[in-house]
Order: structure tokens, then C-alpha cells, then sequence
């Protein structure tokens, strides 16, 4: 790579000046930019990861289970989880009708279900760059816009981040081919219908055109819900694992979402090119929501319940003793967090409290900060999904979009007005 | 202790009516999610008798689901949660009875000694319930509410009862009404009263918070 990447820059505003005139106005904000703004410059050259060691790549295998991996994901080496381990399974048995329960029963839950019905298989993850699993793996953000669940910000001390990255991503990288021109390969997002599926934040808006060959209305809306935001193809991809992908996605990985677009080597090189040396503008600061004040009218545990713990908390903080299942992982432990016992699926469980890292019973309305413990937990999901997590308060639910700022309000009315519980 | 003997002949009940396989011991197998489990209909019915003070009813209703209710084995095993339930509400049904509750041959609940037996074995259940999850502190609740009914139990469910009350961890409305129980049989006129203030500020109704 010889070019700055100011020079880099010019050329692909050139391009979109060009490609993109037909672009949506509203969508071209990005474009009008203040002179003094900090981009991100193109991705730093690196040298090629090396082969992992046998020795850590086996380690890494064995956290599969600490981790529980499988939950969500398939992965091709490692056995499928136990019936009641398996979050996807269970939501697929709702979705498709087979799972036993009562009519009323699936058309409630088919209506709620919004998450884990579709989740990306760790097979042919040689792709990867292991560096940027070190790092994603322990801090996990958002990768898919579309897709609802994203990865649990796990507790992983890097070594183990290191060892899972060696398992998924064992062999030595191969050397790249030659990038190409990345304006024209800007132009061939465009043309190419890319944007129709992917969005890439921090350039200038992608449009979502048609793809040159019609999709499948299935495969069309499976690609829509997985495909990653761009932005992170130049961390995420090795350089010869993504010009080998655009050309054909499913050579790489057989089955996966994204078609095979009949995309030439040559402009694979461009389109690599530009989404590995386009500078980027940096990922927005957004603002944390502040909760709601408390309500005036009462509010009922019935009404919380329904709202947040029934729908949302009890999966993965239930009691084996009162429900199908293993509890989950905030009941049992499991996702590499040890046990806490704290049952959200009953008002009693509730009014238990959950176990710290001594294995001591706390109250969950113990309060942190001026807000209780479980009302600081939820809103310190608003805090992660803007980027800014809070020190020591893991945002819940774990991995999923956070509560409606409603909904926590409602939470902390109820604590507020005494937290009674249903009549005896 | 007054029970004494009773306590010795339960544990040779126990011994003896204890099945030597895990199926003939009621234990429910593991359900898989597409093989829900039909008893679970019986133990919430059972489970709401109970809490309407229905007690005989809540344990026919568990005992016709749940024939080898009786062995107290005490594992740790999820699988069991069913059974457990089950066990767990016909050990309460019968202390809330004061051991007047049909558990069977030998344990018919109707002399003295039967009773005893009854109350007997439905404190070992609670306690062996207890001990086997003993973060759960509703089983830690229901084992003090069996402790109550026995001679000198009351200081070791105090105990118990008031670090879960001081932590803000009662789970229970009736937990702080045994709490008030046992504070005024002991001479705690105004940590009774308080007790039942706290039973009351859980939502239960003045019914239920009020000492027997």
C-alpha cells in the first residue's frame, strides 16, 4: 500500500461524486463533513498471523463449553447442546409449531419472538483475523445492524480470548492478493447491489440498489437480517479470505447467507480495496438516556412481570425448579459466569436476590448509584449499546437490544411505590 | 428431644421404603422440551391448594401423581424438580397440619404417634430439601416453617429467618409471619409487630399477615 490515505479518501469521494449521484439526498449527510474532522485512517499494514499451537488451539476447543458457544451458535467440531441448553432450537421448535405446548400458548410466543431465531454458524472461521477475535471476543459490540441479539459481553480474561480465537482460527494466514482501485471499488458496491443488504457506516451512504441477479425472497431476507456492517470487514476479514469471499461466498462457506454475486476476481480486488483502505469516520458518541421519573399511577408486580420478567428475564434467570430447563445462565451460571441464583420468574425468586462473587445473597434492590441494582443493570445497557459501558455493572439482558425506557420505568415506579407483590 | 422416637422410626421408614431404582423412586426423567410433563398441571393444582390452606387436598392431589413421594433422598438433581415440588408441598400440606395428613400405611396421621411421625418425616424432607440448594431461600423458608412446629426448634428458625429479614431477602410474605410467630413466642412483642408491618408492605393481605 502506497498511497496515504488522505489520497485514498480523495479517490473515493471522487468515486461516489461519480458513482453516487443518484444517491438520496437525505442519505448523503455524511459527505458534508467539517474540515477538521478526525477520520479513521485506512487499515495499518500487518504481517501474516502464523499457524496457532496445537496446544492452545486444544485449550481454546475446551472453553467452547466454558463459554457454552454452542448455545447459540453451530460449530462444526463441537456437539450441539442439550435440549434445554439450546436457546436457537427452542425458539426454531416455537417458530415452526412443533414445540409441544398449547395453541394459545405458541401463537403468544410465535408473536413475541424476535431474537435468536438466526444466528450466524462458526464453520469455516479461517476467514477471521485472529487479532480482531482477541479483541471482539472480551468486548463484544454490534456487528449485524439488522439482527436483533448480538454477542454477550462476556467476563474473558484475554488469555481465553486468545485461546478461542486459536480454535476458530488455527491455520496461518495466506498472503493476499493485490488489492485493486478502491473508487472503482466503490462503484461496484454500488452497482452490485451490495448496500441492498449491507449498510457501511462511517463512508458516505451505500444505496441499496437491486442486485444485478434476483434473489430468492428467503435468501434475500436471511442475507438483510446477517449481513455485517461493513465498517468492520478490514478488522474482521483476513485481506485474502475477503477478495476470496466476494467472489463467492459460498466456496468459502458452503450454506452461508450471502449469495454468490458473479463478481470477478479483478473487481473483488476493488470492492477489497475499498473497504480495507477507505478511511472511515469515527463511530458516533451517542448520548445515555436518563430514566424515566416515577410514575404517579400505581403499578402492579403482575404488570412488571408481564412487561419485563415474564417476557424477557426469565430465560435466562428462571428455576429449574418451577420451569422446563436448566435455569439458564443468570440462575446456574453458564457464558463463563459463574453461578448467581437469582430467579426472575417468581416474585419470591425476585425478593432472593442473586449471589456475588463471594456466593453471598445480595438484595437486587440494593441500590448502586442513586438507581437499585436491577434498575442500574438494565439501564446500563443503554450505556453499552451507546458505546459506553459503566464500570462493573454488566448491562442486561445480556446480548440483546436494551429495555424500552418505558418499560424500566415502570420497573422503578413499582420499586419505588414498596415493590408489593402479588395478593396472598 | 419430645420426638425423639419418632424421628428414629422415621428414619427406618425411610430406609425401608426407599426404592432401589431411580424410576421406581418417582424420579422424573429429564424432559426434553417437546415432552412436557403432564404432572407439572398436578403440582400447580396441588401448590394452589396449599396456598388456599387447603392442606389434605394438596396432598392427594400430589400423592396421586407422585407414588413414591415418601423416600426422601435429597439429590441435587434438576430432573427431580417435579418430584421435588411435589414432595415439597405434601411436607408443608402435613406441617401446616400438624402431621393429620393421610401419607400412607404406617402414616396415617391420626394417633398421636402417627403425627409425630408424620411431622417427623415432613421435617427431613424440608430440611434434606433445604440443605441440598441451600441458596434457595425458599427451601431455607420452608424448612424454618417445619422447624417452628418442633420443641426448640424456634431460636434456629429465628435465626434463620431474621438475617434473611435484615438482608432484604425474605422471600416470602409468610416467612415474615413465621418470623412474627416465633419473635412473639419468644418474647419479641415489637419485632412481631414489625415483622407483620413488613408481611403487610409485600402486598399480602392482613389476613395473611397475622400471627395464629
Amino acid at each position: 500500500m502506497t498511497r496515504r490515505w488522505y489520497e485514498w479518501m480523495a479517490a473515493a469521494w471522487l468515486a461516489v461524486g461519480v458513482a453516487g449521484c443518484d444517491a438520496p439526498e437525505d442519505a448523503a449527510v455524511s459527505e458534508e463533513l467539517p474540515a477538521d474532522r478526525v477520520v479513521e485512517p485506512a487499515a495499518p499494514q500487518r504481517t501474516l498471523e502464523v499457524e496457532a499451537s496445537a496446544e492452545l488451539t486444544a485449550h481454546g476447543k475446551e472453553l467452547v463449553s466454558t463459554y457454552q458457544c454452542n448455545r447459540c451458535h453451530g460449530i462444526p467440531s463441537i456437539a450441539p447442546p442439550e435440549a434445554e441448553y439450546d436457546c436457537v432450537g427452542c425458539h426454531l421448535q416455537i417458530l415452526g409449531g412443533t414445540y409441544d405446548a398449547t395453541p394459545e400458548e405458541l401463537a403468544k410466543w410465535q408473536g413475541e419472538l424476535r431474537s435468536l431465531d438466526d444466528v450466524p454458524t462458526l464453520a469455516h472461521t479461517d476467514r477471521f483475523q485472529r487479532a480482531w477475535l482477541v479483541e471482539f471476543l472480551p468486548d463484544a459490540h454490534d456487528v449485524r445492524p439488522a439482527l436483533l441479539a448480538s454477542m454477550p459481553r462476556f467476563d474473558m480474561p484475554k488469555e481465553d480470548a486468545e485461546a478461542l480465537a486459536a480454535f476458530l482460527v488455527p491455520s496461518a494466514e495466506p498472503e493476499a492478493p493485490a488489492l485493486g482501485d478502491a473508487a472503482r471499488g466503490r462503484g461496484l458496491l454500488e452497482s452490485k447491489g451490495c448496500g441492498s443488504c449491507h449498510r457501511m457506516s462511517g463512508v458516505p451512504f451505500l444505496p441499496a440498489r437491486p442486485t444485478p441477479t434476483p434473489l430468492e425472497p428467503a435468501v434475500f431476507a436471511k442475507g438483510q437480517k446477517l449481513a455485517p456492517d461493513l465498517r468492520h470487514a478490514r478488522a474482521r476479514m483476513r485481506p485474502a479470505s475477503l477478495v476470496a469471499w466476494i467472489v463467492d461466498p459460498q466456496a468459502v462457506k458452503p450454506g452461508a447467507a450471502m449469495p454468490s454475486m458473479g463478481i470477478t476476481q479483478e473487481e473483488a480486488a476493488d470492492i477489497a480495496a475499498y473497504l480495507i483502505e477507505t478511511p472511515l469516520e469515527p463511530v458516533p458518541v451517542l448520548d445515555v438516556p436518563t430514566l424515566p421519573p416515577v410514575l404517579e399511577r400505581a403499578v402492579t408486580y403482575e404488570e412488571v412481570y408481564d412487561r419485563i420478567f415474564g417476557r424477557i428475564c426469565r430465560h435466562c434467570h428462571g428455576d429449574p425448579n418451577e420451569f422446563i430447563g436448566e435455569g439458564g445462565p443468570g440462575f446456574g451460571g453458564g457464558f463463563g459466569f459463574h453461578k448467581r441464583g437469582l430467579d426472575l420468574s417468581t416474585y419470591s425468586g425476585l425478593r432472593s436476590g442473586s449471589l456475588d462473587d463471594n456466593g453471598k445473597r445480595r438484595s437486587v434492590f440494593k441500590p448502586i448509584g442513586d438507581k437499585p441494582k436491577i434498575v442500574a443493570h438494565l439501564m446500563a445497557r443503554h450505556a453499552e449499546v451507546a458505546g459506553q459501558p459503566v464500570e462493573g455493572v454488566r448491562g442486561m439482558p445480556l446480548g440483546l437490544p436494551p429495555l424500552p425506557l418505558e418499560d424500566i420505568g415502570l420497573l422503578n415506579t413499582w420499586i419505588a411505590q414498596g415493590r408489593r407483590g402479588p395478593a396472598e | 428431644m419430645k420426638h425423639r422416637g419418632a424421628w428414629v422410626a422415621c428414619a427406618i421408614a425411610l430406609s425401608i421404603l426407599a426404592p432401589q431404582t431411580a424410576d421406581a423412586c418417582g424420579r422424573i426423567r429429564r424432559p426434553r422440551p417437546r415432552q412436557v410433563d403432564r404432572k407439572l398441571a398436578a403440582v400447580k393444582k396441588s401448590e394452589a391448594l396449599l396456598a388456599k390452606g387447603k392442606h389434605k387436598a394438596a396432598a392427594k392431589v400430589a400423592r396421586g401423581k407422585f407414588r413414591g413421594f415418601q423416600a426422601a433422598t435429597g439429590e441435587a438433581d434438576h430432573g427431580k424438580a417435579l418430584f421435588n415440588r411435589a414432595q415439597r408441598t405434601i411436607a408443608l400440606a402435613t406441617i401446616r397440619s400438624e402431621g393429620a395428613i393421610d401419607l400412607g400405611k404406617g402414616m396415617r396421621g391420626r394417633s398421636s404417634d402417627s403425627k409425630a411421625l408424620n411431622l417427623a418425616w415432613a421435617t427431613s424432607v424440608l430440611e434434606i430439601q433445604a440443605a441440598s440448594d441451600p441458596d434457595n431461600l425458599v427451601l431455607r423458608t420452608n424448612y424454618a416453617e417445619a422447624l417452628t412446629h418442633h420443641p426448640g426448634g424456634d431460636a434456629q428458625a429465628l435465626e434463620m429467618l431474621s438475617e434473611m429479614a435484615n438482608d432484604d431477602l425474605m422471600p416470602t410474605a409468610r416467612g415474615f409471619v413465621l418470623l412474627a410467630t416465633v419473635q412473639q413466642s419468644l418474647g419479641d412483642a415489637s419485632g412481631s409487630d414489625l415483622s407483620l408491618q413488613r408481611c403487610k408492605e409485600l402486598g399480602a393481605t392482613a389476613n395473611v399477615c397475622r400471627v395464629a
